[in-house]
């Protein structure tokens, strides 16, 4: 499956197969042995060839074996965080988020982010966020004075929805690379920080086509009113979502760096599309199941058979597990797909990563997190949250020949910019992490 | 690997337990200078209020309060920035570091204390719930109803026409009622809401559209012409237009904004993590559990009304039997704990008994 997906850069084909065998150290290696084995193989039979040969020795003596040319190590992920740890964490920081009427907000934002950077390690060292909580402070009540403007301007008149518009894209692009930036400058690994080199211009011309689709659905309904054809036209604008996403994906990966290094991304989009395709018939499908299982339990309790489908809509409780199912669903394995995708096309000098994220575990544990949280009135949250995080991050390799220490390089030195791009694209609700 | 694969506890760390533990205990580190990845393995220790840093033969000292001790946490490496730019990643398995910090000067601050010991995370645990109980069953109404008394009909009246602008432009279509019959519903309700309620100002609006009446901030009253239908006489008609009005005058429609900001910006907070939906589902549900409390205020105001006007106060419990009835007819029966307005015959009840015993209490002949 991930192999029929999009173009495959030969360098980096050993780090997208799903299927790379795994040693015992949880390490995936590629799953083209020739290279190795012929270099174990003129080892003197001993303990070390044993240990290679099990995959139990460092990551680095087995890169050194290796022939140069071979993408040879993946680098696993590790993440520490722990549940107990972040409940405590989280409680305490929730409260006076609560009691100080959002202004901890900031700090509580920036703890969360260090605590789950700070637990994620990549070749035995950790990760780390620098940002401080008052600019992100300032950000938040900047971004909420924008959604406000943008919330009362939408339902005024044309005149108002237009003037957002422009002021949207004029704005928007600017807000998103700033957010990027914001980000990643303030994330570093070894010392070094990671970044964003993207020129204004850049950002304008990734960002304002897909605003420009988005502007195009929301005056086309204006226009068109409530007519049933309004409902074929917003679809026909949501079919370029997924464009809009790898457009932005493509920005956000192409564009980053760390220390003087830069990512590269290579386009995918029709994999892109055929995710999302794929997506939209498991959501209906569960949809689908969701809503015969709910008719037969209600059918059963009401003792006699539904006979209209618009009746069972009425039930608060049936709409909810019917959307709560398909969003699990749908969402579980766009989440999982996209990332093993995304990541499969991005590079960095010599660097290839790799998730081996999958749909069906995703969804489990998705699954299984929202009823816990449901039956605990949001205690389990924290839990969640973490157990959410170590199987992505567990699931994320580096591979690299040989040693990571390559990456040691000389870092471009960028001051801190404003957080107002962040809390903005947070308010406005555009995905930009990991 | 890097070359910092080497790192871990010294041998002569584990082999003899140091006497005074927060004088020479060393703790394992690499030091990364900012300007390249390349690591260097490094101990790291306390001597008073400076931190030193032994590298080989060398030790290089910087007074504790000129770092930045990031949070420790109880996994992750403790994250120490110099001066000079350069970071050291501290191993702590033991977790000492904290308590040695103390002693040279940097505690850690209450909260990130209260993080760390779980009876300061139950009480926080208790102090939240029982804040978020008080905040939605006191706190916010009361806030709410403030809002609303402070804020004149005028600026309210601001909120009220765009939301009459876009509910005429998606939802209602003109009214068909004839002129005259407007006006006299019209004259009717006036005369009535003149005298239950004075110095309120209000505006009836005709349009088209399935039974159903509704006030909007700023006095507007909406009826929907469907209604008159379902409306058997006047004194059915004027119970739901008192009932609206019975909305306008406890500044409903503006307490019902007010509170529906608070509850999403509340459940923004405890769930905006989780997801978006399970934030608004909390919302929505958290919303409708006010609109029933403003239902029964609404009511109580239409009954006075109804009684003050001479006229049947059990008109009010009919015309909901008869929505009621459209309503079933219309969509069929579902149980009652799955419906989503389960409260419809509890509230009819009340309805009954209060609108007999009202009708009962008058002297025989006010009825005529």
């Amino acid at each position: 499956m991930a192999a029929s997906l999009g173009r495959m850069p030969q360098e980096r084909t050993t780090a997208n197969r799903a299927d790379a065998s795994t040693d015992t150290t949880g390490v995936a290696l590629p799953n083209e042995p020739a290279p190795r084995n012929r270099l174990l193989d003129s080892l003197e039979p001993g303990p070390l060839r044993d240990e290679l040969m099990r995959g139990e020795a460092p990551a680095s003596t087995r890169a050194a074996l290796v022939e140069p040319n071979v993408p040879a190590v993946a680098h696993r992920l590790r993440f520490t965080g722990d549940g107990r740890e972040y409940f405590r964490i989280w409680i305490v920081n929730l409260l006076l988020t609560l009691g100080t009427f959002g202004v901890y907000g900031a700090w509580a934002k920036v703890r969360k982010l260090r605590y789950f950077r700070q637990n994620t390690l990549l070749d035995g060292h950790a990760f780390d966020f620098h940002a401080r909580p008052l600019p992100m402070l300032f950000g938040r009540i900047a971004a909420l004075l924008l959604l406000v403007t943008y919330l009362v301007a939408i339902d005024v008149s044309l005149v108002g929805t237009l003037a957002v518009m422009v002021l949207l894209a004029a704005l928007g692009p600017w807000l998103l690379l700033q957010a990027h930036r914001f980000r990643l400058r303030n994330t570093s690994w070894r010392g070094l920080r990671f970044g964003f080199e993207a020129r204004t211009s850049d950002a304008y011309r990734a960002v304002l086509p897909p605003l420009g689709v988005w502007f195009a659905g929301v005056l086309l309904t204006q226009a068109l009113g409530r007519t049933p054809r309004t409902g074929t036209w917003t679809s026909l604008v949501g079919l370029a979502f997924p464009w809009i996403h790898h457009r932005l994906k493509a920005f956000q990966h192409g564009h980053a760096t760390y220390g003087d290094r830069r990512f590269d991304f290579a386009p995918a989009l029709g994999a892109f599309y055929a995710i999302y395709l794929l997506a939209g018939f498991l959501g209906l499908a569960t949809a689908a199941v969701a809503l015969l299982v709910a008719s037969q339990i209600v059918a059963t309790i009401a003792g006699k058979p539904v006979d209209k489908t618009g009746e069972l809509f009425r039930a608060l409780p049936v709409i909810a597990v019917v959307v709560a199912a398909s969003a699990v669903v749908t969402h579980g394995y766009i989440v999982a797909r996209l990332q093993k995708l995304a990541w499969a096309q991005t590079s960095l000098a010599g660097v290839s990563f790799a998730t081996e994220i999958a749909a069906w575990p995703l969804i489990r544990l998705y699954a299984k997190n929202a009823f816990l949280t449901l039956v605990t009135a949001g205690f389990y949250w924290p839990f969640a949250a973490v157990a959410v995080a170590r199987y992505r991050i567990e699931a994320f390799s580096v591979g690299a020949q040989g040693s990571l220490s390559a990456l040691a390089a000389s870092t471009s030195s960028s001051g801190n910019r404003g957080a107002t791009g962040d809390a903005a694209v947070e308010v406005f609700g555009v995905e930009v992490g990991l | 690997m890097s070359a910092t694969a080497g790192i871990g506890v010294p041998d002569g760390d584990r082999s003899a337990p140091p006497v005074d533990v927060a004088a020479t205990e060393r703790w394992p580190a690499t030091r990364f200078d900012g300007r390249s990845g390349a690591g260097t393995p490094v101990m790291v220790l306390l001597e008073g209020t400076n931190l030193c840093i032994e590298e080989g033969g060398r030790t290089e000292r910087w007074p504790v309060a000129q770092t930045v001790i990031r949070e420790s946490f109880e996994h992750a490496p403790t994250m120490v920035h110099l001066p000079d730019g350069a970071t050291l990643e501290v191993r702590d398995p033991r977790r000492t570091l904290p308590a040695a910090l103390r002693g040279a000067g940097r505690s850690e601050s209450l909260v990130v204390r209260m993080q760390r010991r779980w009876p300061a995370v139950l009480l926080a645990t208790v102090a939240l719930v029982a804040g978020l109980s008080w905040t939605y069953a006191v706190g916010l109404p009361a806030f709410a109803d403030r809002i609303a008394q402070w804020m004149p009909y005028r600026v309210e009246a601001g909120v009220g026409a765009p939301l009459l602008k876009s509910l005429d432009y998606y939802v209602f279509r003109p009214s068909a009622l004839p002129r005259d019959r407007r006006e006299a519903i019209a004259r009717m309700f006036e005369e009535a809401a003149r005298r239950s309620a004075p110095d309120v100002p209000v505006r009836l609006e005709f349009r088209g559209g399935d039974a159903n009446a509704l006030a909007l901030p700023g006095g507007v009253i909406v009826l929907l012409d469907e209604l008159t239908e379902v409306a058997q006489d006047d004194d059915q008609l004027l119970g739901i237009l008192a009932h609206e009005l019975g909305h306008v005058v406890h500044r409903h429609p503006m307490r019902q904004v007010t509170q529906a900001i608070g509850l999403f910006a509340i459940a923004g907070v405890l769930w905006g993590d989780v997801s978006a939906i399970a934030a608004n589902a909390t919302a929505i549900l958290g919303a409708m559990h006010y609109s029933r409390g403003f239902e029964h205020e609404a009511d109580a105001f239409a009954l006075a009304l109804l009684q003050r006007e001479g006229r049947s106060a059990l008109a009010l419990d009919a015309v909901f039997a008869r929505l009621a009835e459209r309503v079933q007819s219309e969509g069929g029966a579902l149980p009652e704990f799955l419906s989503t307005h389960p409260e419809t015959d509890e509230r009819r009840e009340r309805l009954r008994a209060r609108g007999a015993g009202a009708t009962r209490a008058r002297p025989a002949g006010a009825l005529d």
